[in-house]
């Protein structure tokens, strides 16, 4: 690899930049590993942990939407399954947590293989209705299910705190930065594999069935497998963050997995830029920025957001970052014309 | 318990057909199911409350706010629903948008709580062994009423004509001197002054909250697919299935299998037949 990427440095500056354009989304979000070092603040810990669950919803969503093109609104009740599972069985039987957790997001995955074998058959919308009958589907089962604790959900692993030591750090997720630690490798880690995969020849396939599925099964792609590569990809992404997202409330419950928390998670995606391999980050500093640090009423944040996506979608549909080089671009250009008038 | 269950039945029916019936005439101009048709439905339904508690006559209330609502969807389709035309997945997320700014302007003005409306008219009739609510077949008979007249105007009516034909070929409709653009926002007038009827008459039969809105839109949305996209029709046949279907089911086998009907329904219509019972094949979506 070294020595490929020095060769490559030699032969063109270009490739050596797009190297590092590659590397950054793998490489950067190391630095929240670096935080507890550079604040000691529970506050500061628990925001960026709360951001970083999110940025695990888009970075779930942005496979099947951004790479395959198909808007599901049945993350959240994906993630739902394995987080239950691990709840119920956390707390009728004493098997192994990691085995629990292994298996919860194995089911996650199957689920959403299931769910996206669908999309064989319904393409565009009629997909997305399907995925909020889904929703709907696993939140009245979970609302209806005594073993659910319905409405009321269950608590989540009280009984049993696991406690991994890595180095400096004890992962316990009683204390903020435990599960400060805990979230950011797993978000480095969901992070780095969704980029290394979407890089991959894999990823290109991914786009390729999105913009033109005949086009890419005449390239030797069998668009099917793609797909159900991605909502694997995708369905164990949606169980890691459903695991995660119970354990940071101690608790599961519907409201957790419901639609609206669905579209929250389809507006911070709109707003990052779909399809980009930053989404994540950047939705996730979206959520720290409107959710966590800005002063704003707790009631308004939602409509704030619901207001931007708006103006987004109708000013800038590729997402505010992939707007900067096109307005780079146009300036660009304004500036060479402006230029060759001033020439001329 | 037959009555009881097909009153009930009639009502759920009625609801649903004139929430989805706004919904599918959107749908033929703009060729955009608006996801926030049940925020908005649900924002009518609080402004009634408001009113009528503040001693506004029910009726009038309910005219006021469904003329406010047509000239606020006539605001909704000029400034933003006309952009993203076309495109399904794009009206998609504005809707998403604008459902959160109608449930946050809810919760800001009128709290989380759920509220109440007293009855329209108090009272029930006693059909052999079974009680009828008056208000509730008092509301059948309405929005029978209400539907059939719609459907009158938009099949025998000039006006009808013109919106079906906006709806079929832009183009041509265009060129046969049919301003189409203002045909598109008196249609997403007259689909949100239905979602406000809905919302007005529904109010005063149950306690909601915002969460109405997003049940009774995926509702309508699953009516809608059933029957047909585009079809009206096919927007009432498919209400009368999923409301039949839900009060016998609810009666007899208790709700949450009730709840679960209609998602297996639409389960089943989307896998056997996509475009259902009453729908062209749709090729752009």
């Amino acid at each position: 690899m070294g020595v490929l990427a020095i060769a490559e440095r030699r032969s063109t500056s270009s490739a050596t930049g797009k190297d590092l354009r590659r590397a950054a989304p793998i490489v950067l979000p190391l630095v929240l590993l670096v935080l507890p070092l550079v604040t000691s603040s529970p506050q500061h810990h628990s925001w960026v942990a709360a951001s970083l669950l999110w940025s695990l919803w888009v970075a779930s969503l942005n496979i099947v939407w951004g790479y395959v093109g198909l808007l599901s609104v049945a993350q959240l009740a994906l993630g739902a399954i394995a987080a239950y599972w691990v709840a119920i069985l956390g707390a009728r039987t004493d098997t192994n947590l990691g085995v629990l957790v292994v298996v919860g997001v194995l089911l996650s995955m199957v689920a959403s293989v299931l769910l996206g074998a669908v999309s064989t058959r319904l393409k565009g919308f009629y997909f997305t209705i399907i995925t909020i009958a889904f929703a709907l589907t696993v939140s009245t089962i979970l609302m209806n299910w005594d073993v659910a604790g319905r409405t009321t959900g269950l608590m989540f692993l009280r009984s049993e705190i696991p406690v991994i030591h890595l180095g400096p750090y004890e992962l316990i997720a009683t204390t903020t930065e435990g599960f400060y630690v805990l979230t950011a490798i797993v978000f480095v880690l969901a992070n780095a594999i969704a980029a290394l995969v979407l890089y991959s020849r894999a990823g290109r396939a991914m786009r390729a069935v999105r913009d033109d599925p005949q086009l890419a099964r005449s390239l030797g792609f069998s668009p099917a497998a793609i797909r159900t590569l991605a909502f694997a990809l995708s369905g164990a992404l949606a169980g890691v963050a459903g695991i995660l997202h119970a354990y940071s409330f101690q608790l599961v419950v519907p409201e957790l997995f419901a639609i609206d928390q669905a579209l929250l998670a389809v507006m911070l995606i709109v707003l990052a830029g779909l399809g980009n391999v930053w989404a994540p980050v950047i939705a996730g500093i979206i959520y720290l920025l409107l959710y966590q640090v800005a002063p704003i009423d707790g009631d308004l944040r939602a409509g704030l957001l619901g207001l931007v996506v708006i103006l987004v979608i109708l000013l800038l549909p590729r997402g505010i970052v992939d707007a900067v080089p096109a307005w780079r671009r146009a300036w660009a250009h304004r500036a060479a014309s402006h230029s060759e008038e001033a020439s001329a | 318990m037959f009555l009881e269950a097909a009153t009930s039945g009639f009502f759920l029916a009625a609801t649903y057909a004139i929430a989805a019936f706004g919904l599918v005439i959107v749908f033929g101009v703009l060729d955009i199911l608006n996801f926030a048709h049940g925020a908005l439905l649900v924002l009518s339904a609080y402004l009634a409350s408001s009113l009528i508690i503040g001693g506004v006559p029910y009726w009038i209330a309910l005219v006021g706010i469904v003329a406010v609502m047509a000239l606020a969807g006539m605001g909704l389709e000029r400034t933003i629903f006309r952009r993203v035309e076309g495109e399904v997945i794009a009206g998609l997320v504005v809707s998403i948008g604008i459902i959160a700014i109608v449930d946050t302007a809810i919760l800001r003005f009128w709290g989380p709580e759920p509220r109440t409306l007293p009855r329209l008219v108090e009272g029930s009739v006693s059909v052999g062994s079974a009680t009828l609510p008056v208000d509730r077949l008092l509301i059948i008979a309405v929005v029978a009423v209400v539907l059939v007249l719609a459907q009158v105007a938009l099949t025998r009516s000039r006006w009808g004509k013109v919106l079906r034909a906006t709806a079929q070929q832009q183009d041509a409709a265009s060129l046969q001197g049919i301003p189409v653009d203002r045909v598109k926002t008196v249609a997403f007038g007259i689909g949100t002054a239905l979602a406000a009827l809905a919302g007005v008459v529904i109010a005063s039969t149950v306690t909601f909250d915002t969460h109405l809105g997003e049940s009774l839109v995926i509702k309508s949305f699953i009516v809608i697919i059933i029957g047909g996209v585009g079809s009206t029709t096919g927007a009432m046949v498919g209400a009368s299935i999923l409301g039949f279907a839900e009060a016998f089911g609810s009666a007899y086998f208790g709700v949450a299998v009730a709840q679960l009907i209609p998602l297996i329904a639409l389960a089943a219509v989307l896998l056997v037949r996509p475009h259902g019972i009453f729908g062209r094949r749709l090729e752009r979506v």
